[in-house]
């Protein structure tokens, strides 16, 4: 068995270096190595992106689907997965979310979930792009479609997640140009 | 609906091995410090009144915390061993050759085990019984359906387990076959034929029907089924009902009649639940305990196949103990009720030395073993008579491939029978159905249920008559409603308030029907290259099962918090947290609290069950009921229609007792009324109970004053339905009343008598045994249906002259869901329903045999789920009945939300294209092609 060595930092904690067997993808890492079960294995295929976490770069952000990607190919890279999304106060144990996943819940977005953590992932890199390139009003459901196109729901028609970032969104001025 | 139908003989098994504890936990509670970091109690309420404020569950999933069964691994259990082996099914996948080995030699390294048939046979592990023979297929058999395990290959290291997988999946050399062989084939798994002939007054009492006489089954010759020839109207039941079914026909030949004759066919359907199945167990050799998180909508139902399964084993024959951990279901739809699946992991965790198992479908491994959608082949002949317009008679004929499992074909297809009048008053009927075994993987209890497969058809047929015709489909529609008290086609009387009439007279008036033609004319000129349609429909699900048990547990704590105990699983469709509001109306709040799946609680009520309550005879239930702990049903398993009807029962039963013999008593005393003080009117506001001039009084207050004076704080309770409510009297605290149940436990507050406290000796609670019950009459059994709930669509479409792609452009929906617990919950079925219908109408299909998903290469790269641009997002409309009617109970819905969309899709289609297509999915290929010639 040949091994790559990896190192990354995810939610803000660095992860390795480490040696990974050739071939792990990074869903299955994040599993297994890590125990962080909140990222979904849906298709195994790329389809669904259920699996989608967070990438942060020098100029924005991406999305990488971590059910056909290798580990390896996340060495370096600035990482979030859905459970380092909302803060904790050290102090008061108490959680806030982050502004996406607030709509979400609030507006009923999901049912049983499993699409969730890819959902949330796509659009709050959707969301803080949109904090540095504020989108015309008139094309904010053409860019919500664009952006949370590929994500396959299996429950709730998408209408709640949809509406609830054009929500989001629109009370967000300056998200808005 | 589902029935589950153990025999006899399983009821005593359960009886027999009682000395196996049977317990449950949360996943969350149960899983190890480790876990603990990522859980989060919410600080903040999710319910505001009696509206949610959140989904209970909301925060857990949008933050990742493990709470899916599929999350876990055995680190993340407590006492545990830590390291976690890894199964891989290897299946065949030609069903006409001999299976006769499997060859590992291309491994890089061989698995730990190989579990093959005959370590089965030798170690006496079998499937149960529901689930048929041959868990794994012998060497030198055939496979009885494409997709049929023939090993269990175990690795004791993931690292291992990973690389081996990469070289095992697709692989065209890990099974060996031998000589070609015939397809193996049994008898169909059932055959139905409901007779139904009006008597000659409309609210008269039946020539012949199920309901009145009973049904009769056929023989079979030829793996088909053969029914009785013999017809005479003073005949024996099944001489009656072929008379009659015979005269149907003949009558049909009347030229005053129009018989509208059509054939239809509907696709297999993967559920595609996005959390493929998953199951880890431990088998415990050292403390005989089998330790379970499988992804299963039943886990009642599991645990007790489970522990007949694991007693019958060599390895497992002296099991003490069972404990399932149920976290949620990541989407069920039906695929995980009853699936085959958790017990190849309970077969390997029997050869994995001690150590924990874990096996986890990939997607193509669960198109491969998945339960299915029922494809059904449909018949029918509809009989209108030209001058009144009315129906006159429906014949109808259903093949059901049920694949290679039976599952729950039979009922299915008893389903799909009783669904195919719709919403009509047919008062001469003719229906068969046949659940056929096949090669196909077996299908199951998918949402739809039958229903989806047959009702949309009576509409499809019904405006059909209508262009024929020439009459307006909104007016044949009219004078053939069913009305509440009407019979249907089993000769059983329609429960609740129909309100067809109201939704169809909306729709009538809705711009998108009213505007339909000049909408065409002006969206074709401006798009040239398409097609418009407007399209309709109303149809009407039956759910419920016939006999269903639902347990309900709620306590509140001295400080006040409720918390709310049920015996559904979560599947996403939000019965944690509409039963969670339902305490609103008994406690001014809705509960702290909501725990789903439990099962360990209705122990105290000591109940037990005899026999099959579908076949249970009347006297049998008469003389059983004398004993108070007797029950036909005790449990229900989880399905999204059936939560708000029947859980609801349970939940406000036991709010009710505790409401009536712990809040009231301690107000009263707080207000200083007298003990017999009438409360009737006193009410919840602000989340105060308020009563004529005295000082309104919180939960706290009064939770307090209840604990302190040991009054009645928590309850237990079990109720039953078969079409109907049981009634029971109960004496509590001196006070003899009729309740909704058939059992009861009661919880006094800290402040308890040494007596009473003495008497709460089942798991903490009291056991107040019924003075006398009054269960629904088992003549109900040959019902089948009684409950329904309507919905409507009124859809707008547009299809490319071009490519035959339909696009959707509106729709509108109107639902009666009876009274609303959680409107953003209803809405959200609503939506979600309507895109698994247009997948099912327009887009997703698997073929059959060979090519079809049990050759283990279907994924969502070639199967199409209805992705958010084949959907009308934003122009997705409903409304949700509002009801004045204080008596009605909430309906189940989260089925025929996906209905009417599929016959209305079809309808549209017709306005678009003038073409009738009669099978689904109608793709853009087959458009195109009708289009183009």
């Amino acid at each position: 068995m040949n091994y790559n060595e990896i190192e990354f930092t995810l939610n803000g904690k660095k992860v390795g270096p480490t040696k990974v067997p050739e071939g792990t993808m990074m869903i299955a890492f994040l599993h297994e190595y890590l125990n962080l079960t909140g990222t979904k294995f849906g298709c195994g295929a790329g389809i669904c992106h259920a699996c989608v976490i967070l990438e942060k770069t020098m100029t924005g952000h991406n999305t990488h689907r971590t059910c056909i990607t290798g580990v390896a190919a996340f060495n370096g890279m600035e990482l979030t997965t859905i459970e380092g999304h909302a803060r904790i106060d050290v102090k008061t144990q108490e959680m806030t979310l982050h502004p996406v996943q607030q709509a979400f819940i609030e507006n009923f977005s999901f049912q049983c979930g499993w699409c969730t953590s890819g959902f949330v992932n796509e659009a709050v890199g959707y969301y803080e792009e949109l904090k540095k390139t504020p989108i015309a009003k008139e094309q904010l459901r053409e860019s919500i479609e664009a952006s949370l196109g590929e994500h396959v729901c299996r429950c709730t028609g998408y209408v709640k997640y949809y509406e609830a970032m054009e929500t989001l969104i629109l009370s967000q001025p300056e998200l808005i140009k | 609906m589902k029935k589950f139908t153990q025999s006899r003989r399983d009821f005593l098994k359960t009886m027999v091995i009682a000395g196996v504890s049977v317990s449950f936990a949360s996943l969350t509670r149960a899983a190890s410090g480790r876990e603990q970091n990522y859980l989060y109690k919410p600080t903040q309420p999710w319910a505001e009144g009696n509206q949610a404020k959140h989904r209970v569950d909301a925060i857990q999933k949008v933050t990742g915390q493990k709470v899916f069964a599929r999350d876990f691994r055995s680190k993340d259990f407590t006492h545990w061993p830590d390291n976690q082996w890894h199964g891989y099914i290897v299946c065949a996948t030609q069903a006409d050759h001999i299976f006769k080995d499997i060859n590992l030699s291309f491994l890089e390294k061989p698995p730990t085990k190989v579990i093959l048939s005959e370590d089965l046979i030798e170690n006496n592990i079998y499937l149960p019984e529901f689930h048929g023979e041959d868990m794994l297929l012998p060497k030198g058999k055939t496979a009885h359906f494409i997709g049929h395990p023939v090993a269990i290959l175990l690795f004791d290291q993931f690292d291992d387990f990973n690389a081996a997988k990469s070289r095992l999946d697709f692989n065209p050399n890990l099974v060996e076959y031998g000589d070609k062989t015939p397809l193996y084939e049994r008898n169909p798994y059932a055959a139905w034929r409901v007779i139904r002939i009006a008597g000659d007054k409309t609210e008269g009492v039946d020539t012949f029907s199920p309901f009145k006489d009973g049904l009769f089954f056929p023989a079979y010759q030829l793996r088909q089924p053969k029914w009785p020839t013999t017809k005479n109207v003073n005949g024996s039941l099944s001489e009656r009902g072929m008379f009659y079914a015979d005269k149907i026909i003949q009558d049909m030949s009347n030229p005053d009649l129009h018989v509208v004759d059509r054939h239809y066919q509907t696709q297999i359907v993967d559920p595609v639940m996005l959390e493929p199945e998953a199951a880890n167990i431990w088998y415990d050799d050292k403390e005989k305990t089998l330790h379970g998180a499988v992804t299963c909508q039943d886990p009642t139902d599991f645990t007790e196949m489970a522990v007949h399964m694991v007693k019958a084993s060599k390895q497992g024959k002296e099991t003490k103990n069972l404990v399932l951990y149920s976290g949620f279901v990541g989407g069920g739809f039906g695929a995980k009720d009853h699936s085959v699946f958790p017990f190849y992991a309970l077969a390997a965790s029997l050869f994995s030395d001690g150590n924990p198992i874990r096996i986890a479908n990939d997607r193509y491994q669960q198109f491969q073993s998945g339960l299915k959608r029922h494809p059904f082949k449909i018949h029918n002949q509809l009989a209108i008579n030209k001058k009144t317009l009315k129906i006159e008679s429906l014949t109808s004929k259903s093949e059901v491939d049920g694949g290679g499992r039976e599952n729950f074909s039979a009922s299915v297809a008893s389903a799909g029978m009783s669904a195919m009048q719709g919403i009509f008053n047919i008062p001469k009927s003719d229906l068969q159905a046949t659940a056929f075994q096949s090669r196909n993987v077996a299908s199951g209890s998918m949402r739809g249920y039958g229903s989806v497969q047959c009702m949309p058809v009576i509409d499809l047929m019904i405006t059909q008559a209508a262009a024929e015709l020439d009459v307006d489909p909104f007016e044949i529609r009219r004078k053939n409603l069913l009305k509440t008290n009407d019979l249907n086609t089993q000769g059983a009387k329609i429960d609740g308030e129909l309100r067809y009439l109201e939704i169809l007279d909306k729709a009538e008036k809705h711009p998108v029907w009213q505007q339909r033609f000049t909408n065409k004319k002006s969206y074709e000129a401006i798009n040239p290259d398409k097609l418009f349609g407007v399209g309709y429909s109303l149809l009407s699900k039956n759910y419920g099962t016939g006999n269903v048990g639902p347990n309900s547990a709620v306590n509140i704590t001295a400080d006040g918090e409720i918390i709310l105990e049920i015996e559904y699983m979560e599947m996403g469709s939000g019965a944690q947290t509409s039963q969670g509001l339902l305490t609103h109306d008994f406690f001014g709040q809705a509960a702290g609290e909501v725990k789903i799946a439990v099962t360990e609680t209705w122990k105290a009520l000591q109940l037990y069950e005899t026999d099959n309550p579908y076949i249970i005879s009347q006297e049998k239930q008469d003389e059983m009921s004398k004993d108070p702990l007797w029950t036909p049903v005790k449990h229900m398993a989880s399905s999204a229609s059936d939560s708000a009807t029947f859980q609801t029962e349970a939940t406000k039963g036991a709010c009710n007792i505790v409401y009536l013999y712990g809040i009231l008593p301690a107000a009263r005393l707080l207000w200083k009324l007298k003990t017999n003080a009438d409360l009737s009117n006193a009410k919840w506001r602000d989340g105060k109970l308020t009563f004529e001039d005295n000082k309104p009084l919180s939960l706290a207050i009064l939770a307090k004053k209840a604990h302190d004076q040991g009054l009645i704080t928590g309850s237990v309770a079990h109720t039953v339905n078969r079409w109907s409510w049981t009634e029971a009297e109960f004496e509590i605290e001196g006070d003899k009343r009729i309740h909704s149940l058939d059992a009861l436990a009661v919880r006094y507050g800290n402040g308890a008598t040494a007596s009473k406290k003495q008497s709460m000796d089942n798991l903490g609670y009291h056991l107040i045994k019924r003075n006398w019950v009054k269960y629904p009459s088992t003549s109900y059994n040959n019902a089948m249906v009684t409950y329904y709930a309507p919905c409507d669509c009124l859809i707008e479409l547009a299809i490319s002259k071009h490519t035959g792609k339909v696009e959707i452009l509106s729709s509108h929906s109107v639902l009666d869901a009876g009274p609303v617990i959680s409107q953003p919950i209803v809405e959200g079925q609503i939506q979600g329903g309507l895109v698994m219908g247009l997948g099912h109408v327009l887009h997703e299909y698997l073929p059959s045999f060979e090519e079809g998903a049990g050759n283990g290469t279907w994924n969502l790269n070639r199967y199409h789920v209805p992705m958010a641009r084949d959907v009308n997002v934003w122009t997705m409309t409903s409304e949700i009945l509002p009801t004045s009617d204080k008596t009605a109970r909430p309906k189940g819905i989260a089925e025929v939300v996906m209905m009417p969309v599929i016959s209305a899709v079809q309808d549209a289609i017709f306005h678009a294209t003038r073409q009738r297509f009669d099978q689904t999915p109608i793709t853009a290929e087959q458009i195109k092609k009708r289009l183009n010639g």
